[in-house]
């Protein structure tokens, strides 16, 4: 018997009923696809929380392939009452990555899950297991000849299109709301039961993944963010490849620039002028493509305003640079091209930068590449801006209105500062909403820092509160918090929802604050 | 003696060293992926490193104690096909030993491939280093933090200790490194990084 990492056990599971269920999922998955020895765990439990990396350890990590199999695992947990934390490519860096809720609780890792069932050119539409990443999609669409793009979110090549957009995150091309552009779902529920969502419900149709809503309330939701079932399918609207793509950068000089561009670029994304998800950098954020703060300074605390702007200086980066593209026919493009570039001059600010003008830089080449659904592995810099592993994403979502960017900022930034932590950050703009999405960088070997962090990133969730602003995701730490910013009326009527389809509390207990 | 004439006589296979011209990374066309086409040992032993760790005396600490093993030194990057070829190696059914000292941005997504293709972490550390002062985090369960933590932190240079500690830590040899006094004269690391043992 392959050695235990026996002092973790599930939080009110016996010694004895664990290894007893131990034993059934061997049998189950053979002993290869049941990680017990620390060697196999431990990198789940290497976080960029900001608490120690043991109070994440699972007891046990699973690798399931089939639908079969996930019905016996949640069969074998429900009689020994084992909760299981599932992750699809468990690459969710920033908001967990593969670390259960809980210390103790068993990962059911669906890495291996990874069949793209069908991808149908004519339609634009991709059937796909948990497991698949995006490398291996595009490398599938490529070797299939089709014209068609995926959306992925910055770490692209090996996060997973169902992971990402059960989580609700989003892109940067047209196709930015991931969870829009889903389209059924196949879950394992906690009875065992297999339920095909909206389409799929229905014997022998063949629109499962063209028509989101099917019949009566729609399910599909319930299972994004939540606790309530596994899913193993999703569907997936892929874009069409344009004939033409045209990105282009505006950069702006000044902070308070950010209010006028948010109110340029708000009518021109809601007409369609823009279709993307317009990305509208901060400084530092923009800087950490090629530079370290260590480049520039070496004192612990928040990094001097002379300094942000020596680097703006040095660097030629814009308080803000605003990253967007145009698709389409060539005369579609001319069109909204020129509508684009009116628009710039007329307010009188921002200077427009052509993807022939930036040539190989490095930063546009980054936001180019996404916008284009392209692989990329430039967001990892991120993580070298002050070293030291710790990050984590605070994302409140905004108006799309300039007042409310600068409000936010100002809010965001008094408060990183105050724990001597910097602002790095970007807005996502989609229409009437934006993500405001900071990644709140600390070094994980300071453990006065990672106090700080950890103290820190509770203070912005309390004070945006106050002001009506909310995350719309959030790693482990935080759920139950964030879940209490919702209200009492939500939290009542999703333990209402676990309790009845989730009786044993057996999935993720913990997520998103839900718990039976 | 020369870093680099040291790094020859102890056997390191030269499909490009880190720090002179030409050096290796797994986006070069040259790099033989297939073992027998290259002549390689069945074992293959690799050393990922990048930035400042390529100058620094973790690479001698490796050659100074892999007298019988052809270590391959490859530069991590964070291009898309240094990620591609990198999970093909640990998918390829070799059995690969890999000894790494990368920042934090490139160790946050060689771990979680390391994970995603079932591969094993012996060891997986954290390391900083500020001003002088370096601290370390061993994140291994199995043993004793403190253990570990003796065993190269406390040397005269830590980069060059750990690079010789991993060299023999799946083969039991782990105190044997303990005495090694560094003659580096390469400059000091300065820093986050994150250092692993990954066996595929």
């Amino acid at each position: 018997m392959a050695a235990q990492n026996s002092t973790v056990l599930p939080r009110g599971v016996p010694q004895q009923a664990f290894q007893q269920a131990v034993d059934k999922f061997r049998a189950l998955l053979g002993e290869d696809n049941v990680l017990l020895r620390d060697e196999q765990l431990i990198s789940y439990r290497k976080v960029m929380m900001p608490k120690p990396a043991e109070d994440f350890a699972p007891s046990a990590a699973l690798i399931a392939t089939t639908v079969e199999q996930v019905q016996s695992i949640v069969a074998i947990c429900n009689e020994y009452k084992i909760p299981i934390w599932t992750v699809s490519t468990g690459h969710n860096f920033g908001y967990g990555t593969a670390a259960p809720h809980d210390k103790g609780q068993v990962v059911l890792d669906l890495k291996r899950m990874n069949r793209i069932i069908e991808v149908d050119p004519v339609m634009c539409t991709a059937l796909i297991e948990p497991g698949v990443t995006y490398q291996q999609l595009v490398d599938y669409i490529q070797e299939k000849g089709y014209k068609l793009w995926v959306d992925p979110p910055a770490p692209s090549a090996i996060v997973g299109p169902v992971g990402n957009t059960l989580d609700r995150g989003v892109g940067y091309t047209p196709y930015s709301e991931h969870f829009m552009f889903s389209c059924g779902m196949e879950v394992v529920l906690a009875n065992g039961e297999v339920l095909r969502t909206a389409m799929g419900g229905v014997k022998g149709a063949n629109t499962w993944q063209v028509f989101k809503w099917g019949y009566g309330p729609y399910l599909d939701g319930l299972f994004t963010q939540s606790n309530f079932g596994v899913v193993t399918k999703m569907g997936l609207w892929l874009m069409p490849e344009p004939p033409v793509f045209k990105p282009f950068a505006i950069k702006y000089q000044k902070d308070e620039d950010i209010e006028a561009l948010v109110e340029m670029f708000r009518p021109l994304s809601i007409n369609g002028v823009i279709p993307n998800g317009v990305v509208l950098v901060g400084t530092l954020y923009e800087a950490s493509a090629t530079i370290r703060r260590s480049d520039y300074v070496t004192e612990a605390g928040a990094t001097p305003n002379a300094i942000i702007q020596r680097i703006r200086d040095e660097h030629k980066i814009g308080a803000w640079t605003a990253y967007a593209a145009l698709y389409g026919t060539t005369e579609q493009v001319d069109v909204n091209w020129k509508i684009v570039t009116d628009q710039v001059k007329a307010s009188g600010i921002g200077e427009i930068v052509t993807e022939e003008q930036a040539g190989q830089e490095p930063a546009f080449k980054y936001r180019a590449d996404l916008m284009r659904g392209n692989m990329t592995m430039t967001e990892f810099g991120l993580y070298n801006w002050r070293g030291g592993g710790g990050s984590m994403w605070f994302a409140p979502v905004a108006q799309a209105r300039g007042s409310e960017t600068l409000k936010q900022v100002k809010l965001a930034t008094q408060i990183l500062n105050r724990y001597g932590l910097d602002y790095v950050g970007e807005f996502i703009v989609g229409q009437r909403a934006m993500h405001h999405i900071i990644d709140v960088l600390y070094d994980r070997n300071d453990l006065d820092e990672m106090q700080r962090a950890h103290d820190c990133f509770a203070a912005l969730l309390d004070e945006f509160a106050k002001q009506g602003y909310a995350v719309y995701r959030v790693n482990n730490v935080y759920m139950d918090r964030v879940a209490e910013i919702y209200g009492p009326e939500q939290r009542r009527i999703n333990q209402t929802l676990k309790r009845a389809l989730d009786p044993n509390g057996i999935f993720a207990p913990g997520k998103s604050g839900i718990t039976v | 003696m020369e870093v680099d004439r040291r790094l020859i006589l102890n056997g390191i296979v030269a499909t490009g060293l880190v720090g002179l011209p030409g050096s290796a990374s797994f986006a070069s066309p040259g790099l033989a992926s297939d073992v027998e086409e290259a002549g390689l040992p069945k074992l293959r032993t690799i050393a990922l490193v990048n930035d400042e760790v390529e100058q620094s005396s973790f690479l001698q600490g490796i050659a100074a104690t892999s007298q019988d093993t052809a270590v391959e030194i490859i530069r991590a990057d964070f291009s898309v096909d240094f990620v591609r070829n990198l999970k093909r190696l640990l998918r390829s059914g070799q059995s690969i030993r890999i000894i790494g000292l990368v920042d934090d941005g490139t160790g946050a997504f060689i771990i979680q491939m390391a994970r995603a293709t079932g591969a094993r972490l012996p060891w997986l550390a954290q390391h900083a280093a500020r001003e002088g002062t370096p601290s370390h985090h061993v994140m291994n369960a199995g043993t004793s933090d403190l253990a570990f933590h003796s065993l190269f932190a406390d040397a005269q240079s830590w980069p060059e200790a750990l690079g010789s500690m991993l060299v023999l830590f799946d083969r039991g040899h782990v105190a044997a490194t303990h005495s090694l006094s560094s003659t580096s004269i390469t400059p000091s690391l300065t820093g986050a990084f994150v250092s692993f043992l990954i066996l595929s």
